[in-house]
């Protein structure tokens, strides 16, 4: 019997078909010899974006210069033939990206240059992004930024997109930006600027100095994320360093703190839940109504099943449906007497508030010292602390240091959009257009100029 | 085909060497159809793709880099080509048309066919990487920008499926 693989290869090749004349015919377009003069801002603007067809697009253009006569018509009737009507954009708040946008005026790909950023386009967000118009999604990304708190969107904050290229796309973006937020009622000032090519390499941090085909060579093989391109080359030791910056003891500390109040909160939520079915009950056992009163508690009444009053069977009915919600809740079916004084006895010896007391004020530092007692602690009321093994564990391989980097970016991306959600949702009145030109004019007759305002408020 | 070949002959190809496009062709057309075809899903569109990328590759050959990463560029001239084509038939053609065009494709006894039925765009992605480009996981991870993990969980779910669906159809 035939693998599937090789079945599959056989398939492949009775399908596939020769190439087409035209194709054959083609002449190869050869490259002029690299020279080591500095790149042109032309060429560098194709350049500086990150896929492979823009690299095409590069080497189509400089020999579209030079050697115009030996194309044919075939080369510019392609659907993505290159053009100069594409563009690259940098987007900063403090999370930093560079978007290039093709020929047909949509995102092509989004890369991330700075760890904040990564926290946004985490989890393949940036696919939202891609195959976009530049207003849509840069006004995509900005509301990723905005949800996740890098916005301050109570107190005023700015945005600038620099351009680069024949783009005419700048006022759009920046037109829709500013709508963005007017409609938000929140005043952030939106800065745009067109730079020559060398002023946008500097700005996304591509070095200079490099020939034009060695920075397309490590655009073309450069990671959307920022942390795996920091990683790159890395020996193992070097990536746990690194792993480090991106991760640091402290904020390691500050994801172990976060999961131990939530793990406290709910041990503290059970408890109080265990707590009122037990006072609930003690209520039912000394009713006035109860024929049985101060010996029948609500199980034992239940198992009677007497005739009572409608008072007695009000409080029955109550406490079925609050053992229902516990059961829904914690997962666990409290069925009689001696179950419940279980689990208040438990409630009890966790001596819950001491826990919250002993954790309050822990450091870093306290905790590095002794982390087996604070985890014995946490597993006594019922933690999982296996996660923070995971936090504190560092990568033993690029490999893992992608995974455990990515799993950190998404845990980071879920906590921050919970913490930015009360502003992000806050309602906020519509600014109106003079409204928010009269801020702008504002911020420049303070600050000289709006470069002036972003350096004073963004450095 | 390793990468230090296949970097060989796209220098080849940079120097004007016709001869080597067609080795190119030969050595490669398998994982470029498969990976177009999971864009696609029909024999003609994705026959006319292929043809268009060769066509690429040969008039922009000279921004290829010696010593860089030539699957991934092969591989990401097809796949801007493949979207950049789909993102110009959404915008020009309406639902109804898209779903009343209905092309030949590989019939379901076939392991493309029941690829095509059985496994995500993204599965039969995987697959083709690993299989017919000797792509590693981690490698495919950087390219689709999913965690190696990941890559290989699906990866081996993805095996599983086929297998069980080949089974099914009389492998």
């Amino acid at each position: 019997m035939k693998s599937w693989k090789k079945r599959w290869e056989e398939e492949l090749d009775e399908k596939i078909p020769e190439l087409r004349e035209d194709v054959k015919n083609q002449p190869i377009v050869e490259c002029e010899k690299e020279t080591e003069k500095k790149p042109s801002a032309f060429t560098l603007f194709f350049a500086n974006k990150k896929r492979l067809w823009t690299a095409v697009s590069a080497c189509a253009c400089a020999v579209l210069i030079a050697c115009i006569a030996i194309l044919s018509p075939l080369f510019f009737g392609t659907p993505s033939a290159p053009s100069s009507q594409g563009g690259v954009f940098a987007v900063e708040i403090n999370p930093r990206v560079a978007f290039t946008v093709n020929e047909g005026g949509m995102v092509e790909s989004i890369v991330s240059l700075n760890a904040d950023a990564d926290v946004i386009l985490s989890d393949g967000r940036s696919s939202e992004i891609e195959g976009k118009t530049a207003k849509e999604g840069i006004k995509i990304y900005v509301d990723y930024a905005a949800k996740l708190g890098y916005l301050n969107l109570a107190d005023g904050d700015a945005v600038r997109v620099s351009s680069c290229g024949k783009n005419t796309q700048l006022s759009e973006v920046g037109n829709a930006l500013q709508e963005y937020f007017r409609e938000r009622g929140t005043y952030i000032a939106v800065i745009g600027e067109t730079l020559e090519a060398e002023g946008f390499a500097q700005r996304i941090g591509i070095d200079l100095s490099q020939t034009s085909g060695k920075i397309a060579e490590y655009i073309n093989t450069v990671s959307e994320v920022f942390a795996v391109r920091e990683a790159e080359g890395k020996t193992d030791a070097e990536l746990d360093a690194l792993y480090r910056t991106f991760v640091s003891a402290e904020e390691a500390f500050t994801q172990v703190r976060g999961l131990i109040e939530k793990n406290l909160q709910e041990a503290k939520a059970k408890a109080e839940s265990v707590q009122g079915l037990y006072s609930f009950n003690q209520e039912i056992r000394s009713h006035e109504d109860n024929p049985y009163r101060y010996f029948a508690d609500y199980w034992e009444l239940k198992k009677l099943d007497k005739e009572y009053s409608d008072a007695l069977n009000a409080l029955l009915t109550e406490m079925e449906n609050k053992l229902n919600a516990y059961k829904t809740t914690y997962g666990a079916e409290i069925v009689d007497f001696a179950t419940l004084t279980r689990f208040w006895e438990e409630a009890e010896e966790m001596a819950i508030e001491s826990v919250f007391a002993i954790f309050s004020d822990l450091t870093a530092e306290v905790f590095d010292e002794n982390p087996s007692f604070f985890l014995s602690m946490l597993e006594k009321i019922g933690m999982d602390t296996s996660k923070i093994d995971e936090i504190y564990a560092l990568p033993t391989d690029f490999a893992e240091y992608v995974e455990k980097t990515s799993a950190y970016l998404q845990d980071r991306y879920a906590e921050r959009l919970e913490k930015g959600k009360a502003a992000y949702e806050a309602v906020r009145e519509k600014i109106s257009v003079k409204d928010y030109e009269g801020y702008m004019k504002k911020i420049v007759d303070e600050y000289g100029s709006l470069e002036g305002y972003w350096n004073a408020v963004k450095k | 085909m390793n990468t230090k070949e296949l970097d060989k002959l796209l220098l080849q190809i940079r120097a004007g060497d016709n001869a080597a496009f067609e080795e190119l062709y030969a050595r490669t057309k398998r994982g470029v159809y498969a990976f177009l075809y999971t864009y696609f899903g029909n024999y003609a569109d994705t026959e006319d793709a292929v043809q268009t990328v060769y066509l690429r590759i040969k008039t922009g050959i000279a921004s290829y880099q010696a010593g860089t990463n030539p699957r991934a560029w092969i591989l990401q001239i097809a796949k801007n080509h493949a979207l950049s084509e789909l993102r110009k038939r959404h915008k020009e053609t309406s639902i109804d048309e898209i779903e009343i065009a209905v092309e030949p494709s590989f019939s379901d006894d076939t392991v493309m066919g029941v690829m095509r039925k059985v496994l995500s765009e993204e599965e039969q992605q995987i697959v083709a990487l690993h299989v017919l480009w000797g792509y590693r996981h981690r490698e495919i991870g950087q390219i689709l920008g999913l965690p190696t993990g990941t890559v290989t969980s699906k990866y081996k779910r993805a095996i599983e499926k086929l297998r069980n669906a080949l089974k099914e159809v009389g492998d």
